[in-house]
């Protein structure tokens, strides 16, 4: 109500979700407790929402309103005509011996604040208790915003509550599930607020958009995190030089993956501010690397081709010693790739070192494209799955099924990436461009982005 | 660490950005940051954009002295290297034309040769391997593990050498920084050696009396003639060399010829010789310099991204603001249920406490809702006479067992002389919520019963059952 910070306070009935919806509204898995049993919060608790650092929004979360009949019989013991006065004068009092001490808290803190959100459990049906509070609350001379809670349930009577409250004189109504959370459901209640608190319009418009932004460069670190782990499975690479080895370094190749995955995840994690231990990846489908990059393979042609393009002019000469290494198969690309020292020079480079590798007895493992596949489908669910919690759930994060490539051009630079192992931070050597990564981090964005919003009752 | 602490001042620059950068990888290596709120809290004070304050927390860390020192030794150790190195290339210029100088007859060709032909050829060698993509950045760590422990022998640093300075080493030496910079360090070596040659030809050349010749075997006079012409060219071009046309021929020379050929090779020497490396130099100074300013500045790496949420926070606890006074009332002891046929007696009587919606069973005298207290008040005006009976309230059993409930229960309690009983109806609800919940709901259910003194029992299709097995 002071210095431009609008104060809210979370009331309802008691076990209806209020600390819940606090620790959603402020995203904090730790406020609070949580529990089934009435009466679980007797303080009132207090969070700022910051803006810049300077706090734009007070939250209050109250013990919950037990006995409103009780309370309602007691006040009319009062006979003072007006009903603000009746309840200053309640909270003065000794709170009817102390019986009434929690709704005591609930009051003071309302009439302390600009304004009420009146949490319901639609899974319970409207009961004159309810409408007692809801009287109580429009006694105290504060807006009320009704938000409705546990719709997702199938025992939800969401209807029922929405008529009623209606005839109790408010139709401005918030849905905002703290299990499965709806960015767009929390946006509502700021926006709903906007139409009740006239006077700070402008301050919620700007807290709105101060969530929206903080939500896009979330998704955009979310994405370039997981495009890091793409981009570094990609690229991982393991030489072998004998062949008991091979066992070996398999299960190293597959453990630094394994690593690379979990790290991912658990950044991921603590992006969306979760418990680092509610996830834990099911066993990867590496399959055997691969022995060596297949010469023939269209992704080392392309890199061949675009070095030798750009380096030298074309010749003829050239071209034939090209093919030559390529063991004759040339698909016609020799003849177009350039000639001459830079060609046979960075053609001994790319693809020559591999061919005289196998001749000293060396062999190159590396990941799979179906392993890539599974990294890029997992990664993406679980980030889809982050973005629908609220951080009321306890439930550890399950994921639905994992299918296949989320669209061709992602497919084209992760298997672009394979053909460059110093992209990878997971070969040892040192990383620092970020080119790759962003470019990734886009397309996957962009493909978030494209998947139009679920239905917010389903999981 | 608090700012004013320990150091007078933050670092600033290249060095803070390299702290922060070392810090990263060092938090990404161990898996999650560092967990130091006095360190968020001084970054949060200074402020600024997420960047500046990234780089703020990485100086505040408690380990952050030891790293801005490895930092700083690193950087000093890296300059005195490249001191070094100038300085034995300088040497090995100004020593190599000092000894071609000496011969007795001294051929011009040689000369060049030596101060710029090898000089001339490695910028070629070079050019050829950048175009190329070449990756140097395999040898380098080992070069740098080398230059390092030099510097760390001369200056008297103990200890063993940590994953820092490899960190240091990764950092400064990846394919974008590292590339040029290298490329800048040779080239610098380069330059020194062609300025310390030209210098000191020109200073021999000056101070000495030097039998100039351009003597040849092998090849024509005329193809050397046309190579001294096309090797002309630049110098005339820049004013540094005298007009093509008066190159004298081959031949040993007299004083005026051996004036104009010194001079050509001083020009020569500076064209090919320095002005190359040099132009070199400060291109890839540049392209360094530009890499250098993009460290500790990707924001989009996992180790910074997890920062964000600490050293932009979008919330402040405030803590409670109104205490409850007392500790909250224990429950009293539950006890167990009685069997039904030992409490009732006489007509049921049933009613549903704020529920409109319950089912009666067929023996029972169905009493409705008593939702609102106008309603309980009618219901016991109504039974107050009804005699030996025993009255049902139903509750659902799905919800909360609120002090409401309880003290609508001890109304009736006080009011009717009849003995009551609690019915846990429509359990299948609660069940639904999951065996936890419906475990936790029932005993709270009971000891509200046991509060108001009453049994409780559950309704199972049409049976009455007790709520649940007596507890301990």
């Amino acid at each position: 109500m002071s210095d431009g910070v609008i104060t809210l306070a979370i009331v309802g009935h008691t076990n209806t979700g209020k600390t819940s919806l606090m620790r959603t509204l402020t995203r904090d898995r730790r406020f609070g407790e949580v529990s089934d049993r009435p009466a679980t919060t007797r303080d009132v608790h207090g969070v700022d929402l910051l803006v810049d650092d300077a706090p734009l929004i007070r939250l209050f979360d109250t013990p919950g309103l037990e006995d409103p009949q009780g309370l309602v019989a007691l006040l009319r013991q009062d006979n003072v005509a007006d009903p603000v006065t009746r309840i200053e004068r309640f909270l003065t009092s000794d709170h009817g011996s102390g019986y009434f001490e929690q709704e005591a808290k609930v009051l003071r803190q309302l009439i302390g604040s600009d304004a009420a959100l009146y949490v319901v459990d639609v899974r319970e049906p409207l009961l004159d208790k309810h409408h007692l509070e809801l009287r109580l609350l429009a006694d105290c001379g504060r807006p009320v915003l009704p938000v409705l809670n546990f719709l997702a349930d199938p025992q939800a009577e969401t209807e029922a509550w929405r008529q009623g409250l209606a005839r109790s004189g408010l139709h401005v109504v918030a849905e905002c599930d703290t299990v499965v959370f709806d960015e767009a459901a929390e946006q509502q209640v700021f926006g709903k607020l906007q139409t009740l608190l006239e006077a700070q319009q402008a301050s919620l418009a700007r807290y709105l958009r101060h969530r929206r932004g903080q939500r896009e460069q979330l998704l955009r670190d979310a994405c370039g995190i997981i495009a890091r782990l793409l981009i570094d499975s990609a690229g991982a690479r393991m030489t072998l030089t004998l062949e008991a080895d091979l066992a070996r370094r398999t299960d190293a190749l597959r453990q630094r993956i394994i690593d690379a995955e979990q790290t991912c995840v658990d950044a991921l994690l603590d992006l969306f501010a979760f418990d680092l231990g509610a996830y834990q990846p099911p066993a990867l489908p590496l399959h055997q690397g691969r022995w060596m990059l297949d010469p023939f393979d269209p992704e080392a042609l392309r890199l061949l081709g675009i070095r030798t393009g750009s380096a030298v002019a074309a010749g003829a000469a050239g071209g034939l010693s090209v093919d030559a290494l390529l063991g004759g198969a040339s698909m016609g690309t020799g003849a177009m790739i350039g000639a001459g020292v830079g060609a046979l020079a960075s053609a001994y480079r790319t693809v020559g070192r591999r061919w005289l590798d196998p001749l000293r007895g060396h062999r190159t493992l590396v990941v799979e494209e179906q392993t890539l596949t599974a990294l890029t489908a997992r990664q993406l669910a679980l980030l889809q799955a982050l973005l629908r919690r609220g951080h009321a759930s306890v439930t550890p994060v399950r994921l639905g099924a994992v299918t296949g490539w989320p669209s061709a051009a992602v497919r084209r630079a992760v298997l672009r990436a394979r053909a460059h192992p110093e992209w990878s931070s997971l070969n040892g050597a040192a990383n620092n461009s970020s080119a790759a990564r962003d470019a990734l981090a886009e397309l996957l964005h962009g493909h978030l982005m494209a998947i139009p919003p679920a239905d917010s009752l389903t999981g | 660490m608090k700012p004013d602490q320990a150091h007078p001042a933050p670092p600033s620059g290249v060095a803070a950005r390299l702290l922060a950068e070392l810090t990263c990888r060092a938090e990404e290596r161990q898996g999650h940051p560092e967990d130091d709120p006095s360190a968020d809290q001084a970054a949060i004070a200074v402020g600024g954009s997420f960047e500046q304050r990234v780089h703020t927390r990485a100086w505040c860390l408690s380990g952050g002295d030891q790293r801005l020192a490895r930092v700083t030794a690193a950087l000093t150790s890296a300059r005195i290297g490249l001191w070094t190195l100038c300085t034995l290339a300088a040497f090995a210029g100004a020593s190599a034309t000092g000894v071609a100088l000496s011969a007795p007859v001294i051929s011009v060709p040689l000369l060049l040769v030596t101060l710029v032909g090898v000089n001339l050829l490695m910028l070629l060698a070079w050019l050829l391997f950048t175009l190329l993509g070449g990756h140097p950045t395999a040898w380098l760590g080992a070069l740098w593990q080398a230059v390092t422990r030099l510097w760390r022998r001369t200056s008297g640093i103990s200890g063993p050498s940590s994953p820092i300075d490899t960190d240091i080493a990764a950092v400064l030496l990846a394919p974008p920084l590292g590339r040029w910079w290298l490329a800048s360090v040779v080239h610098a070596a380069w330059l020194s050696y062609a300025v310390a040659g030209t210098l000191m030809l020109a200073l021999l050349l000056s101070l000495r009396e030097v039998p100039l010749s351009w003597h040849t075997t092998l090849l024509d006079p005329a193809t050397l003639h046309r190579w001294a012409q096309a090797l002309s060219w630049l110098p005339e071009h820049l004013g540094w060399a005298p007009e093509r046309s008066t190159l004298p021929l081959t031949g040993d020379l007299d004083a005026a010829q051996r004036q104009v050929w010194a001079r050509w090779l001083v020009a020569t020497a500076v064209v090919y010789g320095a002005l190359p490396r040099g132009l070199a130099l400060l291109i890839c100074a540049g392209l360094a310099w530009r890499a250098r300013s993009r460290l500790g500045r990707d924001m989009g790496r996992a180790g910074y991204a997890r920062l964000r949420a600490r050293l932009l926070p979008d919330r402040r606890d405030l803590g409670v603001v109104d205490a409850a006074p007392h500790p909250a009332r224990a429950g009293p002891s539950i006890s167990a249920a009685d069997a039904v046929e030992s409490t009732r007696r006489g007509t049921l009587y049933a009613a549903a406490l704020e529920w409109p919606a319950a089912v009666p069973e067929p023996g029972w005298h169905w009493q409705g809702a008593v939702d609102r207290p106008e309603q309980r008040q009618a219901l016991i005006d109504r039974l107050s006479t009804a005699g030996d009976a025993t009255l049902l309230i139903l509750v659902r059993a799905a919800a909360t067992p609120d002090r409401g409930t309880a003290r609508s229960l001890e109304a009736l309690v006080t009011a009717l002389p009849l003995s009551i009983g609690l019915v846990l109806d429509d359990l299948p609800r609660l069940e639904a919520r999951g065996a936890a919940v419906t475990e936790q709901r029932l005993a709270d259910w009971q000891a509200l019963a046991a509060q108001v003194g009453i049994p409780v029992w559950r309704r199972i299709g049409s049976r009455l059952e007790a709520a649940a097995e007596s507890a301990p």
